[in-house]
């Protein structure tokens, strides 16, 4: 198992275990972080399961893909780091990631 | 291996008129029968229960939507692509193209003028006496603002509401009445293949679907039947989720005060009255593949049909589901979808909303509902008219 460490909206961050196969929105949400909507379930359609990797882990993560992009354009909170995080997997080489949960917008 | 025998028939006819403007007591018996029921007419399966229907709009590789979302083949078969019914790759590329006017970041520039077109008819409506909240207030922002924003000529526009309420009443089987909508839906489709880019108004959501065409990420087909998308699903139904939220809020007067107390709750109530009173009944897939639900499998070439109103109204997911409380964390429903066809209005659907309530929370201590008339619309659940009044 691999550990990412989540921080929510409100500042709140906890570390969790993650299974390799998932990706990193339904560890989030697994985890209870429901201020992650992610409501189009992870198929890259919605924008809402957008979250900040932290800038030294975003080398291991690499940058979001096309659709992705397009996506996260459309949100005023964008940074250098943001991806959509069902667009994520989850695995050993991510150990110990690090990722905020950015607000809505 | 299970016995698809075993599969509970669910007798009633959920589209008789009456079951059209009930259709709860409906909901709970069938979530009651079993994950999956049969229906007699028309002869599909049904999930009805939150979890069944989420994960069925999670498997667009088994269900499709290109075999047709609804019931008839009028609809089932438009003869063109158009963005609800299609999958994969061309709906990935259709879609990412008519969502882009849609999503947060662009809508946030309609904003203030959206808010200040209602706040001044909320102001004109407080003490006028009684009026119909549809008419007057649901109405309003979809026929004066949005239906410009789509950007069709003139003669376009006035039809627009007529060709929605069609085409969500062609989506459910054949019944009295299905030949006038079927009539006015190849109206819709005969007035979109001769529609001439030049006539939409420059700017607009529906022109810069041309641009697509000659950067090559569209075929002209696609850009033509990606209008649909804009037109067809854009008024109508935000209209009505605006008369059950009138409705829930006139009727529930202690929820109204804690509102008005505390506007935090305001994207909250949004969202429960989506969840309480889904718009969008429900919408049928096509299994491409087997397709297991619990014990019971769906054969390869099955209709399904998916019934959003009910999963939001399911007790496995809701605790006390029939109440409408602005309180309760509402936010796994279903009422605009899930999956990669969750729908491309949902953030201008809420923005919609919550600008009407801030300008009630702002303008009115009073809001006062009668009797609603109900639609019988096959597809849509909502009010004709809703007696109303502000104070």
């Amino acid at each position: 198992m691999a550990s990412l460490t989540i921080t929510s909206t409100r500042g709140d961050t906890r570390t969790v275990e993650g299974a390799a196969g998932l990706s990193v929105m339904e560890i989030i949400r697994k985890a209870g972080f429901d201020d992650l909507q992610a409501l189009c379930g992870g198929s890259c359609a919605c924008a809402t399961c957008h979250v900040h990797v932290h800038p030294d882990d975003f080398a291991r993560v690499g940058p979001p893909n096309e659709d992705e992009d397009d996506l996260l354009d459309s949100s005023n909170e964008r940074t250098p780091t943001s991806r959509l995080s069902c667009q994520i997997p989850f695995g050993p080489a991510l150990d110990g990631l690090r990722v905020t949960v950015a607000k809505e917008g | 291996m299970p016995q698809l025998t075993q599969t509970p028939v669910y007798e009633a006819d959920l589209f008789s008129p009456a079951a059209l403007r009930e259709p709860f007591g409906h909901y709970r018996a069938m979530r009651d029968l079993g994950p999956v029921v049969r229906l007699r007419d028309p002869d599909v399966y049904a999930l009805s229960r939150f979890d069944d229907v989420r994960d069925a709009l999670q498997a667009p590789d088994a269900l499709s939507n290109a075999g047709g979302v609804g019931f008839s083949d009028e609809f089932n078969q438009p003869g063109g692509p158009n963005l609800i019914q299609s999958d994969g790759d061309r709906h990935r590329r259709m879609r990412s193209e008519v969502i882009r006017p849609l999503l947060p970041a662009q809508l946030k520039q309609h904003r203030p003028f959206l808010k200040s077109l209602i706040a001044e008819r909320i102001k004109s409506l407080v003490g006028r006496g009684p009026f119909d909240a549809i008419a007057e207030v649901a109405r309003f922002l979809p026929t004066a603002a949005i239906s410009a924003l789509v950007g069709l000529p003139e003669e376009g526009r006035a039809s627009m509401l007529d060709w929605a309420a069609a085409t969500f009443n062609a989506v459910g089987p054949r019944r009295e009445g299905s030949e006038r909508d079927f009539e006015v839906l190849a109206g819709w489709r005969t007035y979109l293949a001769n529609l001439q880019w030049e006539s939409i108004r420059e700017g607009s959501w529906a022109r810069t679907l041309q641009g697509t065409i000659a950067a090559g990420r569209l075929s002209e087909a696609e850009a033509r039947g990606a209008i649909s998308a804009y037109v067809l699903p854009s008024l109508d139904t935000t209209i009505l989720a605006k008369g059950h939220l009138l409705h829930g809020l006139a009727r529930h007067p202690g929820q109204w005060r804690m509102l008005r107390d505390d506007p935090s709750l305001l994207p909250g109530a949004v969202i429960e009255s989506v969840r309480h009173s889904s718009v969008i009944r429900w919408f049928s897939r096509l299994a491409r593949t087997d397709y297991q639900v619990e014990d019971e499998v769906i054969p390869a070439g099955s209709r399904l049909m998916l019934i959003y109103a009910s999963a939001n109204r399911d007790e496995r997911r809701f605790e006390d589901p029939d109440r409408f409380d602005i309180t309760r964390d509402a936010r796994a429903q279903l009422a605009w979808g899930s999956g990669p066809h969750l729908c491309g209005g949902m953030h201008l659907a809420k923005m919609e909303m919550e600008v009407m309530l801030e300008a009630l929370v702002e303008h009115c201590e009073v809001l006062e509902a009668g009797e609603p008339e109900l639609l019988t619309n096959r597809g849509l659940y909502g009010f004709a008219s809703l007696p109303f009044e502000l104070r």
